[in-house]
């Protein structure tokens, strides 16, 4: 039987310390960092869901917030199949404005076919009283029509129901707007596969219009402390945003880390260009051509990625000869 | 004309005289030879024996040259290996401690140029033939493969 690919390509975007990089490797299964360390240029993960005749590729863009490193770049906006616009619940006030100031402009141009997700994370952090303030923030920031979704990397609740639902949302438009025969039910299928209903995955969705304040908190507090299960706790260090990777050394920020981050990312770009290399391998000669041209971009991408990355780990090297 | 007696036996007496001259003459001419030959082959034979007590020296002297010859060549050989090997591990020692800590930077930089070049040539696939297509895929791959295991294996 031949078992057809689906890639769908979801970026990550968001202010600097929102917790992106944390939301995809609490999905991927990583540990939650005991500490902020700053996404230089964008890390690629994927996730892959084998149904009997679909194998469905999620490449997940986490792009790194810094403005110092260029979040805004076109190419983190363009062929979006979907977008989560991440939002920091504990200071929704500022991150959501960045979200309606840069983000949500790019993507109407780069990708305005592309299905976007407001994603407030951090809910584990949120107190009763603060809820009104909160609802009142996002109320007044809200982008219309985008359903919102609150998570939280660190207990990660709502996590995998949040990048299933992207899926299931994909798979259900293709399935609506193709009319090939491998995709009937496909959404169905994948439903199954993950064990969940569509009313599972689209009871995370918060209303704004329903909700109220009183019982927000008991709404979107995390199962894992709803449970009173104790998570390890870590000493809060202050996130900063970073403007000059030379004068590092002035902020409380494990460069080592850091460093270990980009190679890591660096070393899994590498990886992405291989399975790209192999996709193009198995593509059938009737796609070949727009196949190679999707694949100009994403290398196009990787190239400047690869460049950022080298950069910053000499910017990183200087600094510690300055220090 | 006719000689008197007395001159015939005075030229007699004079004959006699010059050949008893050159008799003894020949004698001395002679002598002086024999002692001459003499002295050139004592000459010669002191030259030869001589020359056989060199030929004898010298076999011995090429024979010590010679080993001496084979000492300093293994000796040379033995140096010039030691000098290498200090000189290499000079150059190690150096490029170590020039390199120290920064393998991923220069992996990281010889990946970009590679990549650079790949990028370059990527749409020229579409013009590829399957077989050099498939081909220069692989040569891709095998590319990334090198890179993937140097800089994880670092």
């Amino acid at each position: 039987m031949m078992v057809s690919e689906i890639n769908i390509k979801l970026t990550i975007l968001g202010q600097w310390g929102v917790g992106k990089t944390s939301i995809v490797n609490s999905f991927i299964g990583k540990d939650f960092p005991a500490m902020y360390i700053p996404t230089i240029g964008s890390n690629i993960a994927r996730k892959e869901y084998k149904l009997t005749s679909n194998h469905i590729r999620l490449n997940i863009w986490d792009i790194g917030g810094q403005r110092s490193f260029n979040p805004l770049n076109p190419v983190f906006f363009s062929n979006l199949d979907s977008a989560l616009l991440i939002f920091d619940l504990n200071n929704p006030k500022e991150t959501l404005q960045e979200i309606l100031k840069t983000y949500m402009k790019n993507l109407a141009q780069y990708s305005p076919e592309c299905t976007t997700y407001l994603i407030g994370n951090k809910s584990d952090l949120i107190k009763p009283e603060d809820s009104e303030i909160l609802l009142n923030n996002i109320r007044q920031y809200q982008i219309e029509g985008f359903p919102i979704i609150f998570v939280s990397a660190k207990t990660q609740d709502n996590i995998s129901e949040a990048f299933s639902l992207v899926v299931f949302n994909f798979l259900k438009k293709i399935e609506n707007e193709s009319r090939e025969k491998q995709f009937i039910g496909i959404s169905k299928r994948f439903l199954e596969s993950i064990n969940k209903t569509q009313e599972d995955l689209e009871h995370i969705i918060i209303n704004l219009e329903e909700i109220d304040p009183n019982t927000l908190h008991n709404k979107i507090i995390p199962t894992i402390i709803k449970k009173n299960v104790k998570t390890v706790e870590s000493e809060v260090i202050p996130i900063r945003e970073i403007n000059d990777l030379t004068k590092i050394q002035e902020l409380d920020v494990d460069k080592s880390l850091i460093k270990e981050n980009i190679i890591n990312a660096f070393k899994n770009n590498l990886s992405i260009i291989s399975d790209l290399i192999s996709d193009l391998k198995k593509a059938p000669i009737d796609s070949l051509i727009s196949k190679i041209d999707k694949s100009l971009e994403d290398l196009s991408n990787l190239k400047k990625d690869f460049e950022l990355k080298l950069d910053s780990i000499l910017k990183l090297e200087s600094s510690k000869h300055k220090s | 004309m006719k000689y008197t007696e007395d001159e015939v036996k005075f030229i007699k007496k004079e004959i006699i005289s010059i050949k008893s001259d050159i008799l003894s003459s020949q004698e001395r001419i002679e002598q002086t030879i024999r002692t001459q030959e003499e002295i050139i082959m004592d000459m010669i034979n002191r030259f030869n024996n001589e020359l056989l007590k060199h030929k004898s020296t010298m076999k011995e002297d090429m024979e010590k040259l010679k080993t001496q010859q084979d000492v300093l060549r293994i000796s040379y050989t033995i140096n010039e290996k030691k000098l290498m090997n200090k000189i290499d591990s000079s150059i190690t020692k150096a490029i170590t401690k020039h390199l120290d800590g920064k393998e991923s930077e220069i992996l990281m930089k010889i990946w970009i140029n590679e990549f650079k070049e790949i990028f370059e040539n990527f749409e020229k696939l579409k013009k590829l033939k399957p077989k050099e297509f498939s081909v220069r895929l692989n040569e891709i791959s095998d590319i990334l493969e090198v890179f993937k295991q140097k800089i994880l294996g670092e």
